[in-house]
């Protein structure tokens, strides 16, 4: 009611109780005070003052009903109006008109009826869905919901977190997450990742950007400088920021600043330290220990000098992976960071973190999807052909969440070459479980890995290729897990065949039972998983 | 009495080379400084990849399937790194005279002394310990101690006075950690 006019003054006095014939009179009596009033609030004043003089119950019915206020997500406070209620559900969830005002109308009674003062946006939309609900329109509910975080989350956040950028991510990331649950992802696939049977990767990104990335720069032009050279990896690390979630691994890095060197490898081992130790952003490096090409040695020493800072620093927010292809003096230098640093990974001379390379351009992983093997194998119970029936049934899952990843980044135009990943969590446990009489794990392990390799094969002869990953699922492990409360195992053996399969990268973690080990016998632990193992690439946990 | 497998893991640092570590968690105390965690982990390892293992748990003589574990070991040609109490000295000389056990970790947790029984809640923990010393003398098997200490119950004053009245016992100690 924006303009004093006498019908709309009475419909408001009934609207809020009063009895008609009362209202026309207060309406009455105010006459020509009426056009006088500038704002709704005035009038309402007036018609009060007038109601006073005539019925002090109905005055007060009219003063209650007209006192409640909406604290907006605008931060500002204006008056209850069941109209934009309408508006808004209208708008968002494209229901009839006629439905939404009915909806508002018992939102509204029931909002009245707890006779506040005060009420806040997010409560009355708790209102409005309960009414959404009880009248069965649970797809408007899905969409007409507000997204967020318990207060208390929000302050055990606020208490424990070290920064405000961390909290700042966090809870964008947590609102992220539940829209891609609630209206991104067909409701199948949101339930069968929050059962636990697959895990979709960086949900919080999924409408956003691509999960993770591999560059070789080595086919960079080399670098005038080392500052030159640093320059290049920060700007593609701002180029990862935007493209990839889970970050990117940078090939070659040694290799790529070797020619810039001029004797400085130390300091320059340092520098790039220091600069990617202050990146929240995920980084991955992978360093060679073989010296090739007319810049070899110093690509070697600049390798040895990560090594050894990386010892030095104990700490180092970003995996680092040393190929385990040099010298004497490499491999110790990489075992002393190793024994020292729990983010160096140890990767077989012959293998590649992601296959097939790119290039001169970029691989990108654009989705990846773990399976639970592990509840796969629980729900099976024994039968082979029940396990491999399920494995198959969440395969097709995945290839859904790829396809729908695809249609949504289809606008991408990033030299980069896509692929997918499917993730394969919990195959010591599963094999140990389905193999648990006959005690042929590997001969069931090689046919888990045959069945998921060729289920890749043919979608990527269809158009949409996909690897096979074992590298960055350990989130999705440790959830599935959890879920499973099940002990964490890893045969070594087991995994071995299905790193042979894994072009998408796998890592093993190997467990030590020591606090503090020794670089030497570390190494020679390492020259073991060489000649005993096929493991691609492993990290020791202690 | 605790009685679980507990896990299996490498260890780089026992032995000379890399060992798979056995826990075998039997546990007769109840000690004081007891600071045994709960690990859930397991790994298993290639056959031959491991020439070594370490067994482990407070008594892992006393587990029941811990002789026929060191037996099989001992059949594949595995050296064998034994942690124990004390606490059972028969099972321990049985399996030094098979020849099962190539070094023994002896955990030391009080004094030697009357507080020995008090600390680890077994009367007769102090008498089946000085057997188990003998037993480890008279055999000739290397051994590593690791002796817990409890300040001021358990010191370090404590704990070098244990190591000398061990090493008087003919007990060949290579190796001696002090643990807090």
């Amino acid at each position: 009611m924006s303009r004093a006019v006498p019908n709309a003054a009475v419909s408001e006095c009934v609207d809020a109780g009063v009895d008609f014939w009362t209202a026309v009179e207060a309406v009455r009596r105010l006459g020509s005070r009426l056009k006088s009033c500038s704002s709704t609030d005035e009038i309402r004043e007036e018609v009060f003052s007038a109601l006073c003089e005539l019925d002090r119950e109905a005055a007060e019915r009219y003063r209650r009903y007209y006192s409640m206020h909406v604290r907006t997500s605008r931060n500002t406070i204006e008056g209850f109006s069941r109209e934009k209620i309408v508006n808004s559900l209208v708008a968002e969830t494209s229901m009839p008109l006629e439905v939404a005002e009915n909806i508002a109308k018992e939102a509204e009674m029931e909002l009245r009826r707890l006779r506040l003062e005060f009420v806040s946006a997010p409560l009355i939309r708790e209102v409005v869905n309960v009414k959404l609900l009880e009248h069965g329109f649970e797809e408007a509910r899905a969409r007409y919901t507000r997204l967020g975080a318990p207060v208390h989350d929000v302050k055990q956040l606020v208490q424990r977190s070290g920064s405000a950028g961390e909290v700042h991510r966090a809870l964008a990331e947590k609102v992220l997450r539940e829209y891609t649950l609630l209206s991104v992802l067909p409701l199948a696939l949101a339930d069968a990742h929050m059962a636990g049977e697959i895990h979709i990767h960086a949900l919080q990104d999924f409408p956003l950007r691509a999960w993770r990335g591999l560059a070789d720069l080595r086919h960079l032009a080399s670098p005038e400088s080392a500052a030159e050279g640093m320059l290049e990896i920060l700007r593609r690390l701002r180029m990862a920021e935007e493209r990839y979630s889970a970050g990117i691994c940078l090939e070659g890095v040694s290799e790529f600043l070797a020619p810039a060197l001029r004797g400085s490898a130390e300091k320059t081992a340092a520098m790039l330290l220091e600069h990617l130790s202050v990146q929240a952003h995920p980084i991955a490096m992978c360093i060679s220990g073989r010296a090739e090409g007319e810049h070899g040695e110093e690509a070697v020493e600049l390798g040895m000098a990560i090594a050894r800072r990386l010892g030095e620093m104990r700490e180092f927010g970003h995996e680092v992976y040393f190929r385990l292809d040099g010298g004497e003096d490499y491999l110790q230098a990489v075992h002393e960071a190793a024994a020292s640093c729990k983010q160096v990974r140890l990767l077989r001379p012959e293998a590649s973190l992601l296959e097939p390379e790119a290039g001169e351009g970029e691989t990108g992983v654009l989705q990846c999807v773990s399976l639970n093997l592990l509840r796969g194998a629980r729900e099976a119970r024994g039968d082979e052909g029940r396990f491999f029936r399920w494995l198959e049934e969440r395969f097709e899952l995945a290839a859904e969440v790829f396809e729908l990843k695809q249609e949504r980044m289809v606008h991408r135009r990033e030299q980069v070459r896509w692929c997918f990943g499917l993730g394969v969590a919990g195959v010591s446990e599963a094999a140990g479980l389905l193999a648990s009489e006959s005690g042929d794990e590997l001969r069931l392990a090689s046919r888990i890995a045959g069945v998921l390799a060729g289920l890749c094969r043919k979608s990527s002869r269809r158009g949409r290729e996909m690897v096979l990953t074992m590298l960055g699922i350990e989130g999705a492990l440790d959830r599935f897990r959890e879920m499973e409360a099940a002990e964490e195992e890893v045969n070594i053996e087991v995994e071995s065949v299905m790193h042979r399969f894994c072009s998408g990268g796998a890592l093993a973690v190997i467990p030590l039972a020591d606090a503090q080990p020794l670089p030497e016998a570390l190494m020679k632990l390492s020259e073991r998983m060489l000649e005993s193992t096929e493991l691609r690439a492993w990290c020791y946990r202690w | 009495m605790v009685l679980q497998m507990v896990m299996q893991a490498i260890s780089v640092c026992e032995m000379q080379e890399p060992c798979m570590v056995v826990e075998l968690h039997t546990c007769p105390f109840s000690c004081l400084s007891c600071r045994r965690l709960e690990v859930s982990r397991r790994g298993r390892f290639p056959a031959g990849m491991l020439g070594a293992a370490s067994i482990r748990g407070c008594e892992p003589l006393m587990h029941p399937a811990c002789f026929r574990m060191l037996r099989t070991l001992n059949g594949r040609g595995v050296r064998v790194k034994l942690h124990t109490s004390g606490y059972a000295p028969e099972a321990l000389e049985h399996a030094a005279e098979e020849g099962l056990v190539e070094l023994a970790e002896l955990h030391v947790r009080a004094p030697l002394d009357s507080r020995y029984g008090e600390l680890t809640g077994r009367e007769d923990a102090l008498e089946r310990l000085y057997q188990s010393l003998w037993v480890l003398s008279a055999h000739g098997l290397r051994a590593h101690l690791r002796l817990w200490l409890l300040p001021p119950l358990f010191t370090q004053r404590h704990a070098e006075e244990a190591v000398d009245a061990i090493r008087s016992m003919g007990v060949e100690v290579e190796r001696v950690v002090v643990q807090l």
